[in-house]
């Protein structure tokens, strides 16, 4: 941050440019969103982490020294050693391969629930908030879907529906689409009583136009934010259902089945739990750390706090 | 105020009519035979088929839905199958548990989430506040099931502070009965209890930089007290609502941990209802929990509305 | 032989007492004539009693019953009954409480269905007395009214009266424990019945005198199998109902816990469908024989010091061990399981089998039997459900090929039901004209050879498949001694804690 005159000047333009979110037309006085985030180490820390588990999922098939379901029963609950670098659980199968392979579901579960959440949230929330005639019955119909607790309704609609990838990816989108609707909405009904936004009408351009352009467009930051956490949410909930036994076909490894199979046998082999759990809790940390600087690099008024209390 | 209070309520009739459909639909859904079940594997056909007569699970749904939201408006639940008792009485048998879960949890999570914001806030930047906040995320990163059991593993099965399960009614043993909801509070409350210190620091460093808190320093009084008094209101009201909406992840959460430590709760009976096709009780159950969502929703915005006069005047 | 553990402590068992059982999940009821569940025996069997039970030996003895005289070349059975024995509320057991009690198992259970189908009456001669006239001899008398799941429990008219076949309308009983109170998910309490009539003579198995030391028995459904260890090392339970032998390593050097290692009399099976398509072919079935290696199977189930692999269909009871068709067990010859299913026509459909994770052995077995299905060429499709579900599917005959079972102790061949009606619908008229043999006949020796007959042609015709024998471990707390015999359910009567 700079400090001294130049941070005093910096600093004396920033407290005059407008508020709100007219703001964020004022693009250049800000630095860009990605060099902020990028200054910090703690976020290049957890973007590279991510970046890691990413990529040992995808390529999961060629670093897995061994087929994630063979069964080999005469090695079970072995420890970490040379043969099985993270030790077997107890059908012999080999817990570093089933950590890769079981990174894919978890990831693929929490990118496609945050698609599918984002992409139907953002146009219900674009649509109660843009349409008051809507607002009433879009805001009753997500009210009721939010008041259900939302790792009930994924079990109800996993055990429903039979076990699977769609099943679980279709029960979490629906827990969380709403919360994705409300902030979209909420944007909304700000952004479209903007000036530039009445100009825009008066001028003539269609109500899509005007939310493609204008809406959408303004709302990407907290969007992006809120998907991060989402996709947060989703690996942990699908953690939750597996423990419950109401995710995918258990045969499948995911970090949150390995984790049910290894809380049976904790103080015996504590490896097969110890291991989904903490690559489970450390994915789920990188995100919500990248979440709030990425919260705090979108946010003008985040910066300016920032800034401000180098006075102090 | 009152025309807030009332239009709020006047609201939750049709939430709770979507709630309440949701939930019907959704359980039709599910496939597997609760007579079965119930008579053991070896019972005959006609056996599990005078059962579902007696409970009526073979009339079309377009006659048992009706049937179902007429019994909603008397707050008539229905009766389990597996329990042969109306619905409400093995909730009310049950609910004791959940919401002393819950009320502990959300306990913990503030007596242990503010002041580690408010220290937070006060150290601002420097390593306390980064640890601090650290352990903030970690505590919503962290599976709360597996937290749970590791608190087992180290509190009860190492050192032997605690039980690891069961659960002791507070009428017949105080001091058991506190030490078998500890580690499941904690387990709950812990990975909560990130919330509130996060929004309590952001808060009161929001609050801390305006300007009658500089007049305060200016004038000579010492930071911490000024943060205490004047600050510290202001702040707790956003912390302790965003408690009361997470009271939906409090009861997810609790079906999980109630799990993990045989707590005879609601998430329990919820759990075991699912494996035993009890359609009532899930209907029940899940309406239950969302109407006590509502509500505290509800309570949470009538106390807002009350406690901010900002929003107060500006028509709520 | 029973095996009762810990019966060589000399102290002085001392009274009073609440016993804390963790069990492995609710029993769906408490009515003993309505499920083979082994929970509900658990339960009930300190509730209710039978006509007849099982001594050391496992031979059955009176209990209930005084004496039975069996006359006119067997079609006539006289039972006493002992006199002055009280139900819990208080009115006394008479003859005609045991004859509403047979004729109700008679028609609600298959053993009990074979007995009532040859009796042409069943009447009370005085009020301690019953009389059965039958059309032809039923030998297995005494024992098919034992002790035994789904066994024939004595209730009370009065009672059954108000009941109906499915339900009973209370829970009464004749035992050493009465029942107290039922809170589902919170616990099954049970209470000492102080005007319990204790039978004669000296304890032995499950018969004789009852020391009722324990004021209250409470079982507690905790479902979560690392909960129920980790209660019971803390402290928190006495008696755990089953937990796997995976356990065994860590617990038996934990001196919060007596674990006992117990001899194997429960076998590892996989019920094969003979209606369905492909495994209604003999001869997929014997591919199906040859195809598999059961040391990995048991290894996965049961880890590698607690299973045995014979091929006795009644394991736990010496008397009746047989090596009928050993040949054909455990064979290990994929290549030849290989050929015959290519020359039996297999299409590829796919075989599904049924587990459920809730009983983490079954499944971890069926994981490594469909490994090794596949690579003899079966297609194999492995469905795993909840347990609700799995019991619902298994009685639909389209829906599945195999599933996973284990069947438990049982003392005499006539309690495990091979029969037609039995899921698996293994229907051979020779085959079942045997097993009818084996109900009726009274000679010991005559029906051992009977019985080897039938497991000759369980191993031919290829129903099931026995995979192995499983050795249990019986987990307590060290300060519960006098656990009775637990084949066939533990038995707490002559139970007593430490303080």
């Amino acid at each position: 941050m700079p400090a001294g005159r130049a941070g005093a000047v910096a600093r004396a333009r920033l407290r005059s440019r407008p508020r709100g979110w007219r703001a964020t037309y004022v693009r250049d006085r800000r630095r860009a969103w990605y060099r902020v985030l990028l200054s910090s180490r703690v976020a290049i820390l957890a973007l590279a982490f991510l970046i890691g588990v990413v990529l040992t999922s995808v390529l999961a098939p060629l670093l897995a020294p061994a087929d994630p379901q063979v069964a080999n029963p005469a090695v079970r609950l072995r420890g970490p050693s040379a043969e099985h670098w993270l030790g077997t659980d107890d059908l012999g199968r080999d817990v570093l391969s089933r950590l890769l392979y079981g990174g894919r579901i978890s990831l693929l579960v929490g990118t496609c629930v945050t698609v599918v959440a984002v992409a139907v949230g953002a146009v219900l929330g674009l649509l109660a908030g843009y349409f008051t005639w809507l607002d009433g019955l879009l805001m009753r119909l997500l009210d009721g879907v939010m008041a259900f607790p939302g790792v009930l309704l994924a079990i109800a609609i996993v055990v429903g529906l039979g076990p699977g990838v769609d099943t679980v990816v279709i029960a979490l989108a629906l827990v969380y689409t709403p919360v994705v609707a409300r902030l979209i909405r909420s944007t909304t009904l700000v952004i479209k009583r903007m000036p530039y936004v009445e100009a825009a009408r008066c001028v003539g351009l269609s109500n899509g136009a005007i939310l493609w352009r204008y809406v959408l467009a303004n709302s990407v930051s907290p969007l992006i934010v809120q998907a991060t956490f989402i996709v947060a949410y989703a690996i942990l909930a699908e953690a939750s259902l597996s423990f419950l036994g109401a995710s995918v076909n258990p045969e499948v490894p995911t970090w949150g089945n390995m984790l049910r199979d290894g809380q049976r046998l904790l103080s015996r082999a504590w490896w097969v739990a110890l291991v989904p759990g903490t690559m489970l809790f450390l994915t789920v940390f990188a995100l919500n750390i990248l979440g709030d600087l990425l919260r705090d690099a979108l946010d003008p008024r985040s910066q300016e706090r920032r800034e401000d209390a180098v006075v102090k | 105020m009152i025309a807030y209070v009332l239009r709020r309520i006047l609201l939750l009739v049709p939430i709770a009519l979507v709630v309440g459909t949701v939930a019907f639909l959704l359980l039709h859904v599910i496939p597997g035979d609760p007579a079965a079940v119930m008579l053991g594997p070896e019972a005959t056909p006609e056996q599990v088929a005078a059962l579902r007569e007696r409970m009526g699970l073979d009339e079309p749904l377009a006659v048992q839905y009706p049937r179902w939201l007429a019994r909603l408006a008397r707050l008539d639940l229905g009766t389990s199958i597996f329990l042969d008792k109306p619905v409400t009485e093995a909730i009310r048998e049950r609910v004791g548990p959940t919401v002393q879960l819950a009320l502990y949890a959300l306990l913990i999570a503030v007596a242990v989430g503010v002041p580690a914001g408010v220290v937070a806030a006060l150290h601002q930047d420097r390593l306390l506040d980064r640890a601090l906040m650290l352990f903030a995320i970690s505590g919503t990163a962290i599976a709360d099931f597996f937290l749970a059991i590791l608190l087992i593993l180290l509190f009860s099965v190492t050192l032997r502070w605690l039980p690891s399960g069961g659960y002791v009614e507070f009428s017949v043993d105080p001091v058991g009965h506190f030490q078998s909801m500890l580690l499941p509070a904690m387990a709950l409350g812990l990975s909560i209890a990130g919330l509130p210190a996060r929004l309590v620091r952001s808060t009161l460093l929001e609050v801390l930089r305006e300007d009658y808190i500089r007049t305060a320093t200016a004038k000579g009084l010492d930071l911490e007290a000024v943060a205490f008094r004047h600050a510290l209101r202001n702040a707790l009201l956003p912390a302790v609502t965003v408690l009361g909406y997470a009271l939906g992840d409090l009861l997810g959460g609790a079906v999980v941990v109630e799990t993990v430590f045989g707590l005879p709760g609601m998430g329990q009976l919820v759990v075991n209802s699912i494996a035993r096709r009890d359609f009532p009780v899930i209907q029940g159950v899940v309406m239950v929990f969302a109407g006590i969502y509502l509500l505290c929703n509800l309570l949470v915005d009538v106390l807002y509305v009350y406690l901010d006069p900002r929003v107060r005047y500006a028509g709520g | 032989m029973t095996s009762t553990p810990d019966q060589s402590t000399g102290a002085e068992p001392r009274r009073g007492g609440t016993l804390r059982v963790a069990l492995t999940g609710e029993p769906p009821n408490l009515d003993l004539h309505q499920t083979t569940d082994s929970i509900v025996l658990l339960v009930t069997g300190h509730m209710y009693e039978t006509l007849f039970t099982w001594d050391e030996r496992y031979e059955p003895v009176p209990l209930l019953a005084e004496s039975h005289e069996v006359s006119d070349g067997g079609r006539r059975i006289l039972v006493r009954l002992r006199q002055g024995v009280p139900f819990h509320n208080g009115e006394e057991m008479r003859a005609e409480d045991v004859i509403a009690s047979i004729e109700r198992w008679g028609r609600v259970v298959g053993l009990g269905q074979g007995l009532m189908a040859v009796t042409e009456s069943l009447t009370a001669v005085d009020p301690y007395a019953v009389e059965f006239r039958l059309r032809e001899p039923f030998g297995t008398f005494p024992t098919a009214l034992s002790r035994a799941l789904q066994g024939c429990a004595i209730y009370p008219k009065s009672v059954l009266d108000r009941s109906d076949d499915t339900r009973l309308a209370e829970f009464v009983g004749t035992g050493p424990y009465r029942f107290v109170e039922w809170l589902p998910d919170r616990h099954i309490l049970l209470e000492r019945f102080d005007g319990y009539a204790n039978p004669p003579g000296e304890t032995s198995g499950y018969a004789g005198h009852k020391g009722q030391y324990l004021d209250q028995l409470e079982f507690i459904p905790v479902p979560n199998e690392a909960s129920r260890v980790a209660g019971l090392r803390s402290g928190n339970y006495h008696y755990l109902e089953t937990i796997s032998t995976d356990h065994y390593p860590t617990l038996k050097d934990d001196p919060a816990v007596a674990v006992d290692l117990l001899p194997p009399d429960a076998w590892l099976n996989i019920v094969l469908n003979l209606r369905s398509p492909i495994t209604g072919d003999l001869q997929i079935r014997r591919a199906i024989q040859l195809a598999l290696d059961h040391e990995p199977i048991m290894q996965a189930a049961f880890g590698e010091d607690f299973y045995e692999l014979t091929p006795t269909l009644l394991p736990g009871a010496a008397a009746w061990y047989s090596d009928a068709g050993a040949d054909r067990f455990n064979p290990r010859q994929p290549d030849e399981a290989r050929r015959l299913l290519e020359s039996s026509g297999y299409d590829g459909s796919p075989l599904r089998i049924l587990t459920t994770q809730e009983i983490q052995q079954e499944y971890n077995a069926a994981v490594v039997f469909k490994q090794q299905l596949e690579q003899v060429g079966f297609t194999v499709d492995l469905q795993v459900y909840d347990g609700a579900t799995l019991s619902d599917l298994r009685d639909d005959e389209t829906a599945w090929e195999a599933y996973l079972a284990t069947a438990s102790f049982r003392p005499d061949p006539v309690l495990r039901n091979l029969t037609c009606s039995a899921t698996g619908w293994w229907c051979t008229p020779e085959k079942d004209e045997l097993l009818a043999q084996l109900q009726t006949e009274s000679d010991f020796e005559k029906r051992v050879e009977i019985w080897a007959q039938v497991q000759e042609r369980f191993y031919e015709e290829v129903p099931r498949l026995k995979i192995g024998d499983a050795r249990r471990i019986l987990v307590r707390s060290p300060k519960l001694h006098g656990v009775g015999p637990t084949e066939l359910q533990p038995d707490f009567s002559n139970a007593w804690l430490e303080k």
